[in-house]
């Protein structure tokens, strides 16, 4: 227990050890006939970059700094392969569509006839506006989910099927503060097919720590052991979208 | 050992030993309870987090999780033309030590790959997401010629099946264990966020020869014990040596002419030089986070004060009197305050004080001794050495800067000197054990969560771990 410390005393220092033999660095603890100490060998000297193969596809990452390495840019994606062309069985036929109406003198007929023997040359040009308008106040919402249908006990049930596949890195600083949440959808049989960080936490992923965790919180509803999830039947057989928040503790 | 450990406790520590560690805290327990338990239940309806949404209805509550390691594969790296490549699979293997070695990864057994699973680069996601792997590392080896060496590496998300870093390096082709360190830095970075710790290295104290007059020299090394160098040649015992955290230099104990004294090692050129010649004797360096100071205790008329030294030729500030034993002292990473250990209460115990030596308060009060204690380069935690009536052996542990959560993570024989790596999230100590002919001695690593301890592999026995800064 609280025992006085004796005061310090000045150490007698052992006498000069007799040349030992130093053992290299590869030996192991038997001791080895000593040698000079070698000093460090100096760092590598730091080496010019050279250019990365391909013109890159994503912006090149700044050098990183090594006293002893050459960084390169960031490299651009690996080309992708090409799928192999479907060989064609040895019972293929060409299959002919007939004319559903040969005689029709409908217009929406005739227009099809014309748009079928047209060759599509060119992409559609048809795309998203950015600039829509729409009622300013008008009803739905950018973050509509399906989670008004479920129950507590479908919720319960839901959080508890995905729990298994739930992980966090326990040492990182602020976990217990974090808290995530997620849109996720899912698909006809009720299996997660996409999952983003939901609108109001997208601000927080500049943390690269919170990124961290949001990123295993889209793994973990994802994982093909917990992504399909125990939906009512009744809301099976379309698209579902749901709001998740992931919260490290109990 | 280190000497300040032998001046406040000349005669065995094991003689303060009792029984039992019933007052100790199980890390394993901490962690779950940090976590809040993974098999609680969820509530039933969690309130909604959809900010002015109601309609939307409450969002489906995932909590309980796990502390788990994220599964990575890490493809061997192969040569040209995909061939394979004896340097590639030397770095792949490095690397899965390093991530194995985080607690972070879990880096999948190779024999487990499906063959041809990446084919012109391009990985076969199927192949990898049946292993479970969340993350894949690929890449290939060239010889550039002239005993150059290029690296390319990258890293895929194999749910998304995106590419999240693409890197290539050059090197000599000796520095390839370098490299696979620094492909393993980017990887926990990206997959962590926080900077990794694997491109650094650790100063220590080898020691060789009989119990009685064993032979101690300055050595460092790898962080994982490999590329171990002797700095000092054994004729002049060295002890407590400390990595400067801004530059490849050291500052330890060196009884040249029997006159234990602090000293700067310069690993650029081999060079010592004298800092600590003053007092009775000098011991105990420590430096400033700016590395341009060091902290050390002077021994006098029976204490020991601790004093500040310029090594910029400002000169030596005397921070603690000595009319108790102040030693061991160790700066916040923001070096506005200092911990320190004292027996100014009447037994070892750890106080706080600012930077220019004001406003001293003890923050530990355990049924013990402590000693050596070390803050983490992220400010939040304190390791130290324990040792009390009630405990079975000494202790490794770590409490928050104001004394508060105290955690044991780790026990034995005898256990200390800790040294935090880089980031915080490991402390790196060395565990004595006593054998038939005399006692071994290993440096070993645990997180700070008190999982995951390993030992390090080094040449001969070894002590007094330091902890260097990044290389790169």
């Amino acid at each position: 227990m609280a025992e006085k410390q004796p005061k310090p005393q000045p150490i007698q220092a052992p006498p000069p050890p007799p040349p030992p033999p130093p053992p290299a660095p590869e030996q192991k603890p038997t001791p080895a006939p000593p040698a000079p100490a070698p000093p460090p060998p100096p760092p590598p000297p730091v080496q010019t970059p050279s250019v990365a193969p391909t013109p890159p596809p994503p912006p090149p990452q700044p050098p990183q700094k090594t006293t002893s390495t050459a960084v390169q840019p960031k490299l651009p994606l690996p080309p992708v392969p090409q799928p192999p062309a479907p060989e064609q069985s040895p019972t293929h036929q060409k299959q002919v569509t007939k004319n559903p109406a040969p005689l029709s003198q409908s217009v929406l007929n005739t227009l099809l006839k014309l748009k079928a023997l047209q060759k599509q040359t060119t992409p559609p040009t048809a795309h998203y506006n950015p600039d829509q308008g729409g009622a300013p106040n008008g009803g739905g919402s950018n973050q509509s989910t399906s989670n008004s249908k479920l129950s507590g006990a479908d919720r319960s049930a839901i959080g508890n099927h995905v729990r298994p596949c739930w992980t966090v890195d326990a040492g990182a600083p602020g976990l217990s503060t974090f808290s995530v949440n997620l849109m996720v959808t899912t698909d006809a049989t009720g299996t997660v097919r996409q999952a983003a960080v939901a609108p109001q936490d997208q601000d927080k992923l500049s943390d690269p720590i919170f990124n961290a965790y949001a990123q295993r919180a889209i793994e973990a509803v994802m994982n093909y052991q917990c992504a399909t999830l125990p939906l009512p039947s009744y809301m099976l057989g379309q698209p579902q979208t749901f709001l998740f928040n992931f919260t490290p503790g109990s | 050992m280190k000497i300040s450990s032998r001046i406040l406790s000349p005669f065995s520590r094991r003689s303060l030993l009792g029984t039992g560690a019933a007052t100790l805290i199980a890390p394993a327990a901490l962690a779950q309870s940090m976590l809040g338990g993974g098999g609680a239940p969820a509530p039933a309806a969690a309130p909604a987090t959809a900010p002015g949404n109601s309609n939307n209805g409450p969002a489906i509550n995932v909590s309980g999780a796990q502390n788990a390691p994220i599964p990575i594969a890490v493809s061997p790296f192969s040569g040209p033309s995909g061939a394979a490549s004896d340097t590639g699979g030397r770095i792949t293997g490095v690397l899965s030590d390093d991530l194995n070695h985080s607690g972070l990864f879990r880096a999948i057994d190779p024999s487990s790959f499906v063959p041809n699973s990446v084919v012109n680069g391009t990985p076969v996601w199927q192949n990898w997401s049946i292993l479970g792997a969340q993350a894949l590392i690929t890449g290939d080896v060239s010889d550039l010629g002239g005993g150059q060496l290029r690296v390319e590496f990258r890293l895929w998300n194999v749910a998304s099946q995106a590419q999240l870093q693409g890197t290539a390096y050059t090197t000599t082709a000796d520095n390839w264990r370098r490299i696979a360190h620094i492909i393993g830095d980017v990887v926990y970075q990206q997959m962590v966020g926080e900077k990794g710790y694997f491109d650094s290295r650790v100063a220590y104290i080898s020691e060789v020869g009989p119990v009685t007059s064993p032979i101690r020299r300055l050595a460092v090394m790898d962080y994982d014990g490999a590329n171990s160098q002797f700095l000092t040649d054994g004729s002049a015992m060295a002890l407590s040596p400390m990595y400067n955290p801004t530059r490849q230099q050291l500052a330890f104990v060196s009884f040249q002419n029997n006159n234990p004294r602090v000293y700067l090692f310069d690993l650029q050129t081999g060079t010592e030089r004298l800092v600590g010649g003053f007092g009775d004797m000098t011991i105990g360096p420590r430096f400033s986070p700016d590395g341009n100071s060091l902290l050390m205790s002077v021994s006098r008329n029976g204490g020991a004060a601790i004093v500040r030294v310029s090594l910029n030729g400002g000169g030596t500030t005397e921070l603690t009197d000595s009319s108790s034993i102040n030693v061991t002292p160790c700066y916040s990473p923001d070096g506005s305050q200092i911990v320190f250990n004292s027996d100014r209460d009447g037994n070892q115990q750890l106080f706080v004080m600012n930077a220019d030596g004001s406003g001293a308060k003890r923050i530990s009060y355990g049924s013990g001794q402590y000693a050596e204690p070390c803050w983490s380069p992220r400010g939040d935690l304190i390791a130290y050495t324990f040792w009390g009536s009630d405990v079975g052996g000494f202790s490794i542990g770590v409490m928050q800067p104001d004394g508060s959560g105290e955690r044991i993570l780790s026990q034995g024989f005898l256990v200390e000197a800790t040294s935090f790596c880089p980031n915080g999230r490991v402390v790196m100590f060395y565990r004595q054990t006593p054998t038939a002919s005399g006692h071994d001695s290993r440096l070993v690593t645990i997180g700070v969560d008190g999982f995951n301890e390993r030992l390090v592999d080094t040449p001969t026995n070894a002590s007094d771990p330091s902890w260097g800064p990044l290389l790169a």
